[in-house]
């Protein structure tokens, strides 16, 4: 491929400079970096998968297997770019890859010499036996067949994701597209037409005709502004990538070339919600098979033609071309426009006729009944093609072939719309049968390749005649020895396919799972069908009996960071602030993640551990009096005349003699008896109700309630309110507290279990007299916008009780000495009431939502259970939480430890476990064994209750 | 013009009415409109009756939200209930013609449809938020935002183009507790 | 991603619901610990229409049955609850 040098394209053009393997050229604004290369005199551009063969362009459009590159630099770089799907801008840097130390000797290529001894299968038939020996060979494998490498630091593009609605969406902006669209947006419809490359035309990028008048790609874009006059949203750079459910379709946009650093948004994500889909999506070139078909300088003759016409370049001067159909025969007229020397026409049909055919005859050797054997090479370039002409052998000399065997209309987006295909054996191609969803096939990809039947008004002028279909190319029996390609990313051959099938893999399924053939990242666009025709004629069935493998979103690679979108960093999942978040900060709090919420952890003081800051607020709170903010706690109201219905039909416990004004500790279980959230459930009214409950449960229990109410219980005249984000919840807690408040509220303070309305700061507040540290405590409930004056006045006063704020780990230490069980730690989604030592509290009649599974032998019978117990370290050392409980290091876990904490009214360490038959052990001593953090603590097994068992601190 | 203006929705309360209530008898029994699904209208059903003003919201099947003043604190047990919940959201008033854009950019409803114009309402995740969203004008939304949500939602719509401008008092700003 | 109509808002994308149960195994609070375990642990899931409870969590809140086809995805028929 020595070709150099630019005939004119017609475009103007201006010259801007990159550079590829350190060296420096130059390309013209439009160019695919694939041309630019051609257009420079590039042949060898990569080095295949496996063997590390040498590969330059096959193609011009996404289908690009082999010539991936790595462009950009630093944080920028993205690696496996296809050299056709990326157009150069100024300042571009691209990079060959899996090569080393040079493109040109690259040491894997003795992998090629070696490629007897990798047949297919090879990795499955020769690294097996235990998992660890896996791990040694895969870093072996990974760093000796792959591709380019990821950049190791964060990616610094913005992406961002956009929906769109529309009635009519159009795939591709060749002619087909462009009429459907522009047909649509003038009759009034919404319609969004998308096109993967930079500018409208499609397949007459590669065509001389002419369109009422206009060239081809001239008409191409005033068509496009027709569609934009109407109302239309016309994106190039973009691909639909996706077809799901309900005609969702999803899409990226390029607006910045792969590496290219600067904009304000590198891609965007489009989700289209569409009434129609119209795809009008054209057809990929497929390869002839034949010996050394990946040699640099054998390319697909489409993408020849489109070098030549589009962007004015001449792959080779002395080109060789073969085919199986009419098209080709056009690219034989485009480049002899361009000055290149057509040496042969190699068409491998008997009696080809037609216009262009005697068109051809007349210019150029055109030798029917003939087909490549084997290109020939000299150094990394094709020199030549060994063929076969009506039976005999013969040599043509060339620095480029151009081969077609045939077209694939693009049927991904139908198929993954869960659209039928139908084989048409006489083009060796699957055409979009029926549709499942609303969406239907047009143009080259429908079978449809006259542009006078596409475009039926226009009045259409091409030289060569109109355009006829494809047809197959021939199936290739090993004629000679060597490696003829099917699958060129993943370095498959028609040996690869025969050896799988001589080892018995039969289905399609298998022998791509097998020999890799299609599982590169171009997903076999290229090749696969000639695969499938190579695979067919060895079974010796027609086509579609030997199958079709599943056409997987996405229709080409996604950068991850288009998925992601803005949610990143702080957004991968959005954070949940407290109504009081500022007022913590002033505090010096330290924060922790809870669910979404950041919560104060502690409030260290300076040079203060968190164990000994979150220890020193709990002795606090024994002591004298701490305020911790429990604003996340889920809260509903439940009202109206059937209210008690909803109370008593999610709550398991006794509720109907609950007094006006009281309060009690509740439980809500799921269908099958195991626990699923615990809280307090108040009577405001006789016929108004709060249910406080887990704040990380927040969202199932107000699902679950809605359900109940809804469902269940048929909408009863009750409405529950999710009060969690307007009520902020301040709990004061410790032996000052009742003292405390009645101070700040001038009035007395309700006996535990009780609640009043009072007033703190000139703010009118709820207050509970609830406690989960096991000394008298209020939860103080405040509407989430008046919250900052009460805090501050709650802080001042606790403050001047030798009090403080308190966070999590402290409330932590609190209530495993009271032994209070926390969702998610010891209520693990395994363990009933019974478990919990809590059996005692439900409500004997049943009727609430749980209460039938609870009769079921395993969790009516306690023999055997895992039951909520108490552990004290014994001889020093702490307990790890989730250790497993055992008899002896190594033993069977009878259990584990849900939660570890200090004591705070004395020295030690306890914890909170749940243990088989735990009632049952009380006074034995078992082992606290973490293998992973090398602890083997002795505990001694108790009661889960370490502090006050009478209760005498926290009521009245 | 890509303003966005912060502050509690104070005000707001919940109007529940039974599943088997009459939307049209409870209109008039408690003298403020009821808009249908996806609407919200001004309060007053006749110059001559109801003290309310402000707006009236349908977010739900069954739920109301009361937005303004002089609506009826308590109504009858036979019909529904009513519930203060405006510490629970902030009001983020988006001006600019381009509100319909961030739409699109934070969830996926068809807020470029004509027919999503002044008076509609629609309750949908924004920025994976479950948010409501009220047409106010062809250039004006509001979009309700829960509080402990609302600096996520806005930095992201910061980071789209959209800036903040200060409510005429600070004190709801500070009220709506953005640090 | 399925585009759910839900009987107050119109359609709506599929990431708006949740997705509750098939009717068939639906409890209810007076059914007998038999019945109600049945309808937990031993169902059918046959090819055809199935019956859905689908709720609108993130939207409008609303409970609703879908008809759905179990091969196709395709909904038939939706009703408030």
């Amino acid at each position: 491929m020595a070709a150099t040098g630019r005939s004119g394209s017609g475009i103007a053009a201006q010259t801007i400079g990159f550079v590829f393997d350190g060296r420096r050229m130059q390309a013209q604004t439009g160019d695919t970096l694939a041309a630019a290369l051609v257009a420079n005199g590039v042949g060898l551009v990569a080095r295949s998968f496996k063997y590390h063969r040498p590969r330059g362009i096959l193609a011009t459009g996404v289908e690009e297997p082999s010539a991936l590159v790595t462009v950009g630099e630093g944080a920028h770089a993205e690696p496996n770019v296809r050299a056709s799907d990326v157009f150069v801008y100024d300042g571009l840097v691209a990079r060959s890859q899996n090569a080393w130390p040079s493109l040109r000797w690259d040491v894997g290529a003795i992998n090629s010499l070696a490629a007897p001894l990798i047949p297919a299968g090879f990795y499955y038939k020769t690294f097996f036996g235990s998992p660890a020996r896996w791990m040694l060979y895969e870093s072996v494998i990974r760093r000796a067949a792959g591709l380019g490498l990821p950049p190791t630091v964060a990616d610094p593009d913005a992406y961002a994701h956009r929906s769109a609605f529309c009635d009519v969406l159009v795939v591709g902006a060749g002619p087909a597209g462009l009429q459907a669209a522009a047909e649509a947006a003038e009759a009034g419809r919404r319609v969004i037409l998308i096109e993967q490359d930079a500018v409208p035309g499609g397949s007459l990028a590669r065509e001389t005709v002419t369109i009422d008048g206009q060239p081809g790609m001239a008409w191409a874009q005033a068509t496009a502004a027709r569609v934009r006059a109407a109302g239309g949203r016309v994106l190039t750079r973009t691909t639909a990538t996706g077809y799901w459910d309900d005609n969702f379709v999803t899409a990226v946009e390029r607006r910045t070339e792969p590496g290219q650093p600067g904009a304000d948004i590198a891609q965007v994500l489009w989700k289209l919600r569409c009434g129609e889909v119209i795809l009008a999506t054209g057809t990929i070139e497929r390869p002839l098979v034949f010996v050394d078909n990946d040699l640099p300088g054998v390319m697909l003759a489409g993408a020849v033609r489109t070098l030549a016409l589009r962007h004015g370049v001449a792959a080779g001067q002395r080109v060789v071309i073969a085919t199986s159909h009419d098209d080709a025969y056009r690219t034989a007229f485009a480049l002899a426009g361009i000055g290149a020397q057509i040496v042969a026409i190699l068409d491998s049909r008997t009696a080809p006729q037609g216009a262009i055919i005697d068109a051809a005859r007349n210019r150029f050797a055109v030798h029917t009944d003939a087909r490549p054997l084997r290109a020939l090479r000299k150094g990394m370039q094709v020199s030549g093609v060994e063929a076969l002409v009506a039976g005999t052998r013969q040599r043509f000399a060339c620095d480029c072939l151009a081969m077609s065997g045939g077209a694939s209309p693009v049927l991904h987006l139908h198929r993954q719309a869960g659209g039928a295909l139908d084989y048409h054996a006489d083009r060796g191609a699957f055409l979009p049968g029926a549709g499942r969803q609303a969406n239907r096939t047009a143009g080259a990809a429908a079978g449809v390749h006259d542009l006078s039947a596409i475009l039926p008004q226009a009045v259409i002028a091409d030289p060569l005649g109109a355009a006829t279909a494809p047809q197959p190319g021939p199936v290739w029996r090993g004629e000679a020895p060597g490696k003829a390609f099917v699958d060129f990313q993943n370095d498959v051959t028609t040996s690869d396919l025969s050896l799988a099938q001589r080892e018995g893999y039969v289905s399609v399924e298998h022998v791509k799972r097998y020999t890799t053939l299609g599982m590169g990242t171009d997903q076999g666009k290229t090749g696969a069908m000639v695969a499938l025709a190579q695979i067919a004629d060895g079974r010796g069935v027609a086509l579609p009996e030997a199958g079709l493998t599943t056409f997987r979103p996405p229709y080409t690679p996604v950068t991850m960071g288009a998925f992601a979108g803005p949610m990143h960093g702080d957004h991968a999942g959005p954070i949940r602030r407290l109504p009081l978040a500022a007022a913590h900060d002033a505090l010096g709090a330290l924060w922790v993640p809870a669910g979404l919420w950041f919560r104060p952890r502690v409030y260290p003081h300076a040079g203060e551990s968190i164990g000994t800051a979150s220890l020193r607020e709990a002795r606090m709170v024994r002591a004298s009096a701490g305020v911790v903010d429990v604003s996340s706690l889920a809260k509903f109201e439940i009202a109206g005349p059937d209210a008690l219905r909803v109370v008593a039909a999610v709550c398991a416990t006794p509720v109907e003699k609950l007094a006006v004004g009281r309060g009690r500790y509740t439980l809500m279980l799921r269908e099958d008896g195991i626990v699923m959230d615990d809280g307090t459930l108040w009577r405001l009214a006789d016929d108004r109700w709060l249910l406080t409950s887990s704040s990380g449960g927040a969202a199932r229990m107000g699902r679950h309630l809605s359900y109940v109410t809804d469902i269940l219980l048929d909408h009863p005249r009750a409405a529950v309110v999710d009060l969690g984000e307007h009520w902020a919840g301040l709990a004061l807690a410790g032996p000052r507290s009742a003292a405390i408040l009645a101070d700040l509220t001038g009035a007395a303070v309700p006996a535990h279990m009780g609640l009043a309305d009072a007033m703190i700061a000139g703010v009118a507040v709820r207050i509970l007299a609830a406690s989960y540290s096991g000394e008298r405590a209020f939860e103080v409930h405040v509407p989430a916008h008046h919250a900052a004056p009460v805090f501050a006045s709650l802080i001042d006063a606790v403050r001047a009780a030798g009090g403080g704020a308190f966070g999590l780990d402290a409330m932590d230490h609190l209530r495993v000495e009271k032994g209070h069980v926390v969702i998610g730690a010891e209520a693990d989604g395994r363990t009933t009431p019974a478990d919990l030592g809590l059996g005692g509290m439900l409500r004997k009649a049943g009727g609430f939502v749980g209460w039938q599974g609870l009769t079921r032998p395993a969790m009516a019978d306690q023999t055997g259970r895992r039951q909520l117990v108490g552990l004290t370290a014994i001889a020093g050392g702490a307990i790890n939480e989730g250790a497993m409980l055992v008899v002896r290091e190594g033993d069977e876990p009878l259990g584990h430890v849900t939660t570890a904490a200090p004591r705070v009214a004395g020295e030690g360490s306890i914890a909170l476990g749940l243990l088989v038959d735990g009632r049952a052990r009380y006074g034995e001593t078992l082992f606290a064994w973490s293998p992973t953090r090398r602890s083997y603590v002795r505990v001694s097994v108790g009661p889960p209750l370490f502090y006050d068992d009478e209760g005498a601190r926290y009521r009245d | 013009m890509t303003e966005m203006v912060v502050t509690p929705a104070a005000g707001l309360v919940a109007l529940d009415l039974w599943h088997d209530t009459d939307h049209a008898t409870a209109a008039a029994e408690l003298g403020i409109a009821l808009p249908g699904p996806g609407q919200a209208l001004a309060p007053t059903l006749a110059p001559t009756q109801g003290m309310a003003q402000g707006m009236v919201l349908r977010v739900a099947p069954r739920r109301w939200w009361l937005d303004g003043a002089g609506f009826p604190a308590t109504v009858p047990a036979t019909t529904g209930v009513v519930t203060a919940v405006g510490g629970a959201w902030n009001r983020v008033r988006l001006s600019g013609a381009g509100w319909r854009d961030l739409l699109m950019q934070s969830g996926l409803i068809d807020a470029e449809n004509p027919a999503f114009g002044p008076g509609s309402v629609a309750v949908t995740p924004l920025c994976h938020v479950r948010c409501a969203v009220h047409v106010r004008a062809t250039a004006q939304c509001d979009v309700f935002v829960p509080r402990s949500y609302t600096e996520h939602c806005l930095s992201l719509w910061r980071g789209l183009g959209w800036h903040e401008v200060a409510p005429e008092s600070g004190e709801l700003r500070e009220a709506a507790h953005l640090s | 991603m399925l585009l759910i109509p839900c009987p107050h808002c119109g359609p709506r994308n599929q990431e708006e619901f949740a997705y509750e149960r098939s009717v068939d195994s639906l409890v209810r609070l007076d059914d007998a610990p038999g019945v109600a375990m049945a309808a937990l642990y031993a169902r059918a899931n046959l090819r055809g229409e199935d019956h859905e409870i689908w709720v609108h969590v993130q939207g409008c809140g609303q409970w609703l049955r879908l008809t759905r086809d179990r091969v196709t995805h395709a909904f038939r028929d939706v009703e408030a609850l």
